[in-house]
């Protein structure tokens, strides 16, 4: 492994003789790895999306028309997993992979080989997954929760629960693999308080991830135990209690959402300061902020237990501290914001999407809090209003931070810029549709309607055919997306320079467009003034 | 006499060794997570009193 983070050089020569599979297969390098990994997220992304299509095929008119219910449930089930397994988790180490070499001045990730392996376990993971779809008896339908006794009466828990095994191998070896590169291969003078805020969002992400991802795998461990090797964990019958899973699985899925939007917080950071022209506002309250969101995220996960009875005091306990989140994320908005105050602003794609980011993730942080409200969630629960807030802070949040970063870095990865006209568009349909499609679901959760089902009462009728007009133009605007990147990849006659944006600084913009195989053999000089947040006083 | 190979060790081998050091120590704290997890839930189960105690604190309102 030393021999490969140190003798660059000698591999440069060489790589344009790599033949396919040697160059993707065996990869070992930051860069095709990144690449493989945003690959695999666009077509999970695609994979997933075509699972909503059929939910909300489904639910454009009252009554059963298109699918059977067990389909359906398959269908909300595989949709969660693939989402945020497959196509949002890849897409940050993705992200990571791509930029954090680039960004702290380090020649490559700190286990190159480990990293090939993290990215190839993935494929098999979710073909296992998928299979399930076709098995006799069919895949999983419980809900992406795989709550017990439910989830145990299916045929492929076993299927689920070695996919979700696999995915979580891969996701525990990126993390170290971030972290131990974070921790060890900055080029000197790039201090910790000096990196770049997606760094940082991504350190602290990483962590999050050891911490949890070993507690999902011992939950499913024990899913499976029950089921075929006769213990009695969450068996009433046998003197376990289902509700202990849901602790266990919510002290993995709370820390989980923010595994899914604190590098999305790192990419707004980045993207932001660029098109303001102006250094982030507090970067240490930034970088601070970051680290005590992830903290708290350990200490509200019964915020999803509410209502299968907790002691009053835990229910109280959860309340103020899910409320406490509230603080630093307010931290986090205020701060772009001032960042972007009296900035000279223009408006790229990467910024619409950031911009639009601030706006509508903040309406998915304000429904949390509505939901946080132990009495109101009471009747919140298990509604629409639930998916609706998910939503706007997953798709609007996560989602939008990705396509945005991609928008962002696409000229320093390809060399070329993509079209900016079909980049806005690509911005307007989707900024638009994806309201249409999840505002009125708010309005369906407060009325009542439950999540999870494929008929409803008519009188929710007219609002879910909003929705999911709302939800095929949505789907639909993603296509353009992919015309942008092709274009950009293999047709697009624009060279980008190095610098790419005006008003972009840090070490990934001082290599050329685009970034060479190898970049950064010997170790760059930090210019404390080329940093992206300026100059930070200690 | 002894050669200190580590002075010998240009900067990028040095940084590497250490970090796959760094990687080691936290897949060990992953590892440490996993069994963890599972024993507490053998733990309740092998201690019915402390669990039917939760329960009833739990549906006591
Ligand atoms: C201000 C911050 C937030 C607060 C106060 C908050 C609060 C909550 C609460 C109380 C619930 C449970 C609702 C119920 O089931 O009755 C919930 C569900 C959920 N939240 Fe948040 N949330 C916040 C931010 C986020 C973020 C940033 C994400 C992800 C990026 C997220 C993702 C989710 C998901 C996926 C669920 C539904 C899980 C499920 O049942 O399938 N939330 N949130
Ligand atoms: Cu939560």
């Amino acid at each position: 492994m030393a021999h490969a983070a140190t003798h660059d050089e000698h591999h440069d020569e060489h790589h344009e003789h790599l033949n396919f599979f040697q160059r993707w297969v065996m990869s070992t390098n930051h860069k095709d790895i990144g690449t493989l990994y945003l690959v695999f997220s666009l077509l999970m992304f695609f994979i997933g999306g075509s699972f909503a299509m059929v939910i909300r095929a489904e639910l454009f008119k009252p009554g059963l028309q298109l699918v059977q219910p067990y389909f359906f449930n398959e269908m909300t089930t595989m949709h969660a997993l693939v989402m945020i397994f497959g196509a949002v988790m890849p897409a940050f180490v993705g992200l990571g992979n791509w930029m954090i070499p680039l960004m702290v001045g380090a020649p490559d990730m700190a286990l190159p080989r480990m990293n090939n392996l993290s990215f190839w376990i993935l494929p098999f993971a979710f073909a296992l997954l998928l299979s399930t779809l076709f098995l006799p008896g069919g895949g999983p339908a419980g809900g992406w929760t795989m709550y017990p006794p439910l989830s145990l009466q299916s045929a492929s828990t076993a299927y689920v629960v070695f996919a979700v095994h696999l995915m979580g191998i891969s996701s525990i070896m990126g993390a170290i693999n971030i972290i131990a590169t974070i921790l060890n291969m900055r080029a000197p003078g790039m201090d910790l308080l000096k990196m770049p805020v997606f760094v940082w969002s991504w350190l602290i992400t990483a962590f999050l991830l050891i911490a949890v991802m070993p507690v999902l795998a011992g939950a499913v461990t024990m899913l499976l135990t029950d089921k075929y090797f006769n213990t009695h964990f969450f068996d009433a019958a046998g003197g376990g209690d289902p509700v202990l899973f849901q602790h266990v699985f919510w002290f993995f899925g709370h820390p989980e959402v923010y595994i899914m939007i604190l590098p999305a917080f790192g990419i707004i950071s980045e993207i932001i300061p660029t098109f303001a022209r102006k250094p982030i506002f507090g970067y240490k309250a930034m970088v601070f902020a970051i680290a005590s969101i992830a903290f708290l995220s350990f200490i509200v996960w019964a915020h999803h237990m509410f209502a299968v009875g907790l002691p009053l005091g835990a229910e109280i306990f959860f309340m103020y501290a899910t409320m406490l989140i509230a603080v630093p994320t307010g931290v986090k908005v205020f701060n772009w914001v001032a960042t972007m105050w009296g900035g000279s602003m223009t408006f790229e794609t990467p910024m619409l999407f950031a911009v639009a980011f601030v706006i509508l993730f903040t309406i998915g942080g304000f429904s949390g809090l509505m939901l946080a409200l132990v009495p109101a969630d009471f009747q919140y629960h298990d509604t629409y209003f639930v998916v609706a807030h998910f939503h706007y802070v997953l798709v609007t949040g996560a989602i939008f931070a990705i396509i945005a970063a991609t928008y962002y870095w696409i000229p320093k990865w390809t060399g070329h810029m993509y079209s900016e006209f079909w980049g806005k568009m690509h911005f307007w349909n989707s900024v638009v549709w994806v309201n249409v499609l999840f505002f009125p679901q708010h309005f369906l959760g407060l009325a009542g309607m439950p999540r999870r089902i494929p008929d409803y009462n008519v009188a929710f009728a007219n609002f879910n055919m909003i929705s999911s007009i709302g939800g095929f133009l949505f789907g639909a605007s993603q296509l353009i997306f992919v015309g942008v990147l092709i274009h950009c990849v293999w047709f697009s006659k624009k060279k980008a320079t190095d610098r790419v944006w005006e008003g972009a600084k840090g070490l990934e913009w001082t290599v050329p467009s685009p970034a060479p195989h190898h970049t950064f053999s010997i170790a760059p000089v930090v210019h404390d003034e080329e940093l992206a947040h300026g100059h930070v006083e200690d | 006499m002894q050669l200190d190979h580590q002075t010998l060790e240009s900067e990028q081998a040095q940084r590497v060794r250490r970090a796959r050091r760094t990687a080691a120590a936290v897949g060990i704290v992953a590892l440490v997570v996993f069994v963890v997890s599972i024993v507490q839930m053998f733990w309740l189960q092998h201690h019915p009193q402390a669990h039917a105690q939760a329960v009833k604190e739990a549906l006591m309102q």
